[in-house]
């Protein structure tokens, strides 16, 4: 009911609501009490004077009307258009990262390709052993291997996501086929894990999403700010 | 009035700062009195006049019709909330400040007894006002001292009818509750 006072008082409350606001006034004295204090408020406020300014505000000049609006819209498209710019770098970088269009090495083509190019016999010669050897000194091949292959050559093979050559990838596939080294699964999920994308296409995906975080936040600001 | 009124802006609109003066002779009272009582004090009330009236001279060609008055006081109340923003966190610690040179003109017929007890109560009104929050100060400024409709300060403040309906509501209630804290200096045909 008390919201209807300030309407009320102003009359702004249609017939039906005022009558049914004006019988509960005549029966409540809370509410009585609560609309004659308003209505002295509002007595009070419409009493206050008008002040009037020291001086006129009128110009023989005015200032000169920009083109795009002034500075202030300037500056605002320029944002926006700065915005844009890094969200297309943004998503030029990560189309070109998907795509592989720049990479340098196909994972998935450096297997294959080096998995024709190998014969066969390859694979029981003594270089293709060793690895295998050094990881699983207790597998009965060990004792053929020797020492001709360095052991850090497996090393970069457990690391997934980094880069690895065909020539490394080779060196797994080979040994997974002994069946004495890393599991099968292990080398089939390889290939997905290791990007070939150059370092410039990471570094680009690396700024431009760093660019659009930092203009979308400004954006933001001045948004807040204009409202 | 109306016509006459639009042929102003449309001239303002190509450029003619004589029809602009004239608009800004028409609406200077007002947007200086919504700033001088949302800012409580004349000097930023005048800076922040001239401001609204800079603002509106450059933004008058996308003007697109309608009520000038509540754009106007649209860009005068928007102006007032960038400085209060930037103001935040600075109170004002002495009543003093807020209203120093504030003068009514007095009128002619007016006793100086009375225009004496005027100006008090209109100094006590200004202190409580600043004491509301932007929004129902800037709704009861419009409502009850400079005398728009609801459908005016709708437009000027961008809310609904409603909204400016229950917050007008509240700004009053919580003017009566204020002012009653000092039911002392209020004269005796207003006391609540």
């Amino acid at each position: 009911m008390r919201d209807l006072f300030s309407p009320y008082l102003d009359g702004r409350l249609d017939p039906v609501k005022r009558d049914r606001m004006l019988y509960h006034i005549e029966i409540c004295p809370a509410c009585r009490e609560e609309l004659s204090t308003l209505e002295e408020t509002v007595k009070l406020l419409r009493s206050i004077p008008a002040a009037f300014p020291a001086r006129s505000f009128t110009s023989d000049v005015w200032p000169r009307r920009s083109a795009f609006f002034g500075k202030y819209r300037l500056r605002e498209a320029g944002l926006r258009i700065a915005t844009a710019a890094a969200a297309m770098v943004l998503f030029a970088s990560l189309a070109i990262g998907f795509t592989g269009v720049f990479d340098e090495s196909s994972p998935a083509q450096g297997i294959t390709a080096d998995n024709h190019q190998k014969p066969m016999t390859d694979l029981s010669s003594p270089a293709a052993e060793t690895p295998v050897g050094e990881i699983t000194p207790t597998s009965p091949s060990s004792t053929e291997g020797g020492d001709i292959a360095p052991p850090e050559a497996t090393q970069p093979n457990t690391s997934p996501g980094l880069f690895i050559g065909s020539d490394q990838t080779g060196a797994i596939q080979k040994s997974t086929e002994t069946g004495e080294s890393a599991p099968p699964e292990a080398t089939q999920h390889t290939p997905e894990l290791i990007s070939g994308s150059p370092s410039w296409i990471r570094w680009m995906q690396i700024v431009g999403g760093a660019m659009v975080a930092v203009l979308i936040s400004i954006n933001i600001v001045a948004w807040r700010r204009r409202r | 009035m109306a016509n006459y009124e639009e042929t102003l802006i449309q001239q303002s609109k190509e450029g003619n700062a004589d029809a602009f003066n004239q608009l800004v002779e028409r609406y200077q009272g007002q947007v200086y009195n919504v700033s001088l009582r949302m800012l409580g004090n004349p000097q930023d009330a005048e800076d922040l006049t001239q401001e609204t009236f800079v603002l509106a001279w450059k933004a008058i060609p996308r003007f697109k019709g309608g009520n000038f008055r509540a754009w106007i006081l649209r860009i005068a109340s928007n102006a007032c909330t960038d400085v209060l923003r930037s103001r935040k966190g600075h109170r004002v610690d002495s009543m003093d400040e807020v209203f120093p040179e504030y003068n009514p003109l007095q009128s002619e017929t007016e006793a100086p007894e009375d225009h004496v007890l005027q100006e008090e109560i209109a100094q006590l009104i200004s202190e409580q006002l600043l004491l509301l929050s932007e929004e129902q100060r800037l709704v009861i400024i419009l409502a009850d001292l400079q005398g728009l409709s609801y459908e005016e300060i709708a437009q000027v403040t961008k809310c609904s009818v409603g909204t400016v309906k229950s917050r007008l509501n509240r700004a009053r209630s919580n003017l009566r509750d204020l002012l009653l804290e000092h039911k002392e200096l209020l004269p005796t045909e207003f006391r609540l």
